[in-house]
């Protein structure tokens, strides 16, 4: 009689064992922390990825599981093979793809149109950047989709997109810009090929994985917002030296949802004249991922191809521009600005938009006016303070000219301003606005407790009631009516 | 006629040995108590356990002793709170101190017999075993051949760059 060992278990057990074995993602464990390249990395043991690398058998069991949460880095090293790309690649251009290395249209559209715009003089008054600036984002424009299709055909070789939960996308500065814009939008349809790089990436990714449901970026502010095709306004960037990387996450209800809803969806989202879904060899025009002004996000962004329902910034630290003269004056690069106007002018797109989160180190409070967004909000999570982890206070450097009483009272100026909308007898007696829960994260650090419970005595019995430290839960639609005598 | 609490059965291994248990504790088996339904009249005819040798079978039934009185699993205790934790209850913990083989064992009979908690218990130990583990050293544990070549790992940590790390 043969020996009983781990390789006589079917499949299906090895598989409940691996699941006993799943552990939270870093970019779930990380994302209220100061915004870095090493969201996605874990200092702990890789469990999963050690599984992986077991044998063959192992691996075929566990791929499913380890690439539910799966990351790009987009800045890394290009590869080799890129460059016999007859798009982009050293013998570029040639007229058509090749059997051997097949293309799609739209990238070699994006290359060939390129191309023939640099050779043809530019007469128009279009604002438009130096040949190496727009030479370099070209270069990024074929790592962009390079990238990419090298993921996707390894899910696709390995019958992965199915499993696909999360994708988390990550970048360095892309090009050091000593042709900064204020807003950088404005070349995105001459002279800045990223944006329509961007467009296509979102594009491809969610054809192979339709059931994607959960999409986080982490890049500097203005990478950030050519990734997600929103308008930004880079005039304060000069201040907030260490604000290096946002992150924005956008997730879909859990709750199981047919790819029918989804695409239905989206379709409702109104992305003008173009259409995401359907033909992959549709050629994006211009109008499509550029943002026609600021604020604004194009049709083709990330955040109109689906219907999420949740929506997390993450922008770091403000920290050293409290060193510059009247900082309060200055606003950070933020897509904030785009983000609230997509939800305050008509709102034809985040329609379904429920949950917000913002997380930041200190920001201004006249940075924090989320009024905008609170019509549409049934849940809000907040974190301002440094976590209770970070020694970024204690860092001489990270701290520079910042004079703490400013930081603190902005940070409690910020709650003013957070909350004030939906104070107990701030409610209009319609019920207005609808807001059923409200975070504050920053219970965690002891030494604010206090003087937060102060600044929350107006989230008061009969509408707001605290469950537990820092969560205020929505108990009646309206307050009393108190005749007008007594208020 | 004996409540069922007091009825027992006949149990046969795969060995062919017959094994007199509690009706009770071998309907920890929805495999058993499925059969016991549909043949009617437990007692009589033995119920052979074809998949299961004598030594394992004693095991199974130690455990399912030690369990009879355990409530049932309700719906939602399957689909959720049972992926969350490796934790294991002390005896079950010292139940199942054995070696591989009949770890292993444990586990296919408790599969092929169809008791969920014991299958459970089974894979939590082996998850146990697997925790904090580098590939090299689970191989060693489990006496896994290294299957790959070495141009094959390489492209394995290529590829596993495209997930996160856990």
């Amino acid at each position: 009689m043969s020996t009983t060992t781990i390789a006589s278990l079917p499949e299906e057990i090895l598989l409940t064992i691996f699941e006993y074995l799943d552990s939270a993602p870093p970019s779930r464990l990380k994302s209220r922390l100061e915004p870095t390249l090493d969201l996605t990395n874990s200092s702990n043991h890789a469990l999963y990825k050690s599984l992986s690398q077991v044998s063959h058998s192992w691996r075929r069991i566990i791929l499913p599981l380890l690439f539910r949460y799966s990351r790009l880095r987009l800045d890394a090293p290009p590869r080799k093979e890129w460059s016999q790309c007859p798009a982009c690649g050293d013998n570029a251009p040639q007229s058509s793809s090749t059997a051997n290395y097949p293309v799609d249209d739209s990238h070699q559209d994006l290359f060939a149109s390129a191309l023939q715009s640099a050779s043809s003089t530019t007469t128009n008054d279009e604002p438009s950047r130096s040949p190496a600036f727009t030479l370099s984002t070209l270069h990024w424009a074929s790592r962009i989709h390079h990238s990419l299709a090298d993921y996707l055909a390894f899910l696709q070789r390995n019958n992965l997109a199915g499993a696909i939960h999360s994708f988390t996308i990550l970048t360095n500065r892309m090009i050091a810009d000593s042709d900064s814009r204020r807003f950088p939008h404005l070349t995105a349809g001459t002279s800045d090929h990223r944006y329509r790089a961007s467009a296509e990436l979102w594009q491809r990714l969610f054809e192979t994985v339709p059931m994607l449901k959960r999409v986080v970026i982490v890049a500097p502010p203005s990478d950030l917002a050519c990734l997600t095709n929103c308008a930004i306004d880079m005039f304060g960037d000069w201040a907030f030296e260490d604000m290096e990387f946002h992150i924005l996450e956008l997730e879909v209800d859990a709750s199981p949802t047919t790819k029918a809803d989804l695409n239905g969806g989206a379709a409702t989202q109104g992305h003008g004249q173009t259409s995401i879904s359907g033909d992959a060899s549709s050629i994006p025009t211009t109008t499509s991922y550029v943002p026609t002004s600021y604020p604004g996000i194009a049709p083709s962004s990330v955040l109109k191809i689906r219907p999420w329902t949740h929506l997390a910034l993450n922008e770091g630290s403000f920290l050293r521009a409290y060193g510059t003269y009247e900082y309060f004056e200055r606003g950070p690069p933020s897509l904030i600005y785009s983000i609230k106007d997509c939800l305050s002018s008509r709102r034809t797109s985040l329609t379904s938009l429920r949950k917000f989160t913002y997380t930041a180190i200190l920001p201004f409070a006249n940075h924090c006016d989320l009024r905008g967004l609170l019509p549409h909000l049934t849940e809000l999570d907040i974190k301002l303070a440094p976590d209770p982890t970070s020694n970024i206070l204690q860092d001489k450097d990270r701290v520079g000219k910042a004079q703490m009483e400013d930081c603190w009272s902005e940070f409690f100026d910020a709650y003013r301003t957070i909350t004030r909308p939906f104070r107990t007898f701030e409610i209009r007696p319609d019920g207005t606005p609808k807001l059923q829960r409200f975070v504050c994260r920053d219970v965690s650090t002891p030494g604010l407790v206090l003087e937060l419970d102060e600044e929350f005595v107006p989230l008061c019995l009969p509408v707001w009631a605290e469950m537990e430290p820092g969560v205020f839960v929505r108990q009646e639609m309206c307050p009393p009516q108190y005749g007008s005598e007594i208020m | 006629m004996a409540s069922e609490g007091e009825q027992t059965v006949k149990l046969v291994s795969s060995d062919n040995v017959e094994i007199v248990t509690e009706r009770k504790v071998a309907e920890r088996s929805m495999l058993i108590k499925n059969m016991i339904e549909d043949l009617g009249a437990p007692g009589e005819e033995p119920i052979p356990i074809m998949n299961v040798s004598e030594a394992v079978l004693r095991k199974v039934l130690e455990w399912c002793t030690h369990h009879k009185n355990d409530p049932a699993p309700s719906q939602d205790d399957d689909a959720d709170s049972r992926k969350k934790t490796t934790d294991i209850e002390d005896w079950d913990q010292k139940f199942m101190q054995v070696d591989q083989e009949m770890l292993f064992e444990i586990i296919l009979a408790a599969n092929y017999m169809d008791i969920k908690a014991l299958l459970d218990v089974g894979c939590k130990t082996v998850a146990n075993m697997i925790k904090g583990k580098s590939p090299e050293e689970i191989r060693k544990t489990f006496n896994i051949q290294n299957d790959f070549t070495p141009e094959e790992e390489d492209q394995i940590r290529r590829e596993n760059e495209w997930a996160e790390d856990r």
